[in-house]
């Protein structure tokens, strides 16, 4: 997207309600200096972050009151990862608080990085010349961000993976499942997203699936033990080996060691009412001992407390799957679950509560 | 009759008032229209201006990412 094509508005724009209201109400600046460069001076570029209650709170009041909980706003499980790998030391806290403002903290977004423009951290830009929009496309505003993993799943993208079903087969975008309620936040600072109360749930749409006494026989056997995504999903990617740093010009910079495509089932650490599963899908997520090492060495001296195999929920669900043709596809298949030897040395104190040990990995059969 | 005449002449002088109260207000309100388009919405629905202005942003500020960013974010 070229600059000038970023912030060109759309005459459409200008008929709408929120093209009433003067420009400088939100965005400030000068509009009586002819001079575009002092005209400028002053000029919020997204006045709906990190505070939204300006520019959009006087309509929509209780929306902005909740959306400051929104983990798309707040980032929060970020932090309370961090926070627990971190050294209690204050100066280390410090240099990594540094660090993620750097990198990681700018991959928010906000009302108008998902109603108006690209999120920022995709370089922005307008998507529909200033008109806003009730809801934001898919591929502008939601995989611009969850592309790596999320979106070439969920369309198939990864070599000789299909795309998720419901997408392939019923084209339905992010948010036919990820309401409103969800990307808003509901006002409690949920610090993991799946804890969000308005979340997705297969048991949603598909209700017979969750019961004992289901229809479907594997249904009734399983709906309390294994996660949907054990039997529906396929294989999705894994990242290891993240390291952050400025470059001689002083520009923030990542690198990723390797990337992978994968399946693994590992054992549910944080069993609850809702997700009572034994067994999850689980997926490497890129962090590494040495992430912020550019700013402070050994930073992330608790770094086992939180594994490295996290729950994950892959984005390309299908009716059938190698591991669901038949029991025995999945039963006694060690290569599925998540070993010891699947985990590095050093990473595996750390994945004790997802690591499956052998003798928990299913054997037998039962029959009803 | 001259009464009726009168009365007629009334009428016709009340409905010019209005329309010309119409158009009178009506144009106080594109006026202020054009106003607010004088500022920033003129440049920013002009495309043409917009590319001059973003050559010289571009000249002034170019895009700096680390060439050392490598894998997938």
């Amino acid at each position: 997207m070229e600059l000038y094509e970023k912030v060109l508005v759309e005459d459409e724009f200008l008929e709408t309600d929120h093209g009433q209201i003067p420009c400088v109400d939100c965005h400030g600046g000068n509009p009586d200096d002819s001079n575009w460069e002092t005209a400028h001076e002053g000029v919020i570029k997204d006045p709906t972050f990190p505070d939204a209650s300006k520019a959009c709170g006087e309509c929509h009041e209780d929306i902005v009151k909740l959306g400051k909980s929104s983990l798309h706003v707040s980032l929060l499980p970020y932090r309370v990862i961090m926070g627990r790998r971190a050294s209690p030391d204050e100066s280390v806290k410090k240099a990594i608080d540094e660090a993620m403002g750097n990198h990681c903290m700018g991959c928010h977004s906000s009302c108008g990085q998902c109603h108006i423009s690209r999120p920022d951290s995709v370089d922005g830009g307008l998507v529909k010349g200033h008109t806003f929009m009730k809801t934001p496309p898919m591929a502008t505003n939601c995989t611009s961000c969850h592309g790596s993993r999320l979106e070439k799943e969920f369309t198939g993208k990864n070599p000789g993976i299909p795309g998720d079903v419901h997408f392939v087969k019923k084209n339905m975008q992010c948010v036919s499942c990820h309401k409103a309620g969800e990307m808003h936040g509901d006002g409690k600072e949920y610090q993991s997203m799946h804890d969000v109360a308005s979340g997705p749930k297969c048991v949603d749409c598909h209700e017979d699936a969750g019961k004992a006494t289901s229809k479907k026989k594997v249904h009734g056997l399983h709906y309390e033990t294994v996660s949907c995504t054990v039997c529906h999903s396929l294989q999705y990617k894994h990242c290891y080996g993240c390291h952050v740093g400025k470059d001689s010009k002083g520009l923030p910079y990542y690198q990723t060691e390797k990337t992978c495509l994968g399946f693994k089932i590992g054992l549910n650490p944080t069993v609850t009412k809702e997700r009572p599963y034994k067994f999850i899908t689980v997926r490497h997520v890129p962090t590494d001992p040495g992430l912020f090492d550019y700013y402070v060495k050994e930073g992330l001296k608790n770094f086992d407390r939180v594994p490295t195999w996290k729950p994950t929920t892959p984005h390309n669900i299908q009716l059938k799957t190698p591991q669901n043709k038949s029991c025995k596809k999945c039963h006694k298949k060690k290569e599925l679950f998540l070993t010891e030897e699947d985990v590095e040395a050093e990473e595996r104190e750390g994945n004790r509560s997802v690591i499956v040990p052998k003798s928990k990995i299913p054997t037998k059969t039962k029959k009803r | 009759m001259l009464q009726k005449k009168g009365k007629g002449i009334g009428c016709l002088w009340v409905l010019i008032l209005v329309f010309l109260g119409y158009f009178l207000l009506w144009g106080d309100a594109s006026t202020v229209q054009t106003q607010e388009k004088s500022s920033c919405v003129s440049c920013h629905t002009n495309s043409r201006e917009l590319i001059k202005i973003s050559q010289i942003i571009l000249k002034m500020r170019p895009p700096v990412k680390s060439e050392e960013t490598k894998g997938e974010g």
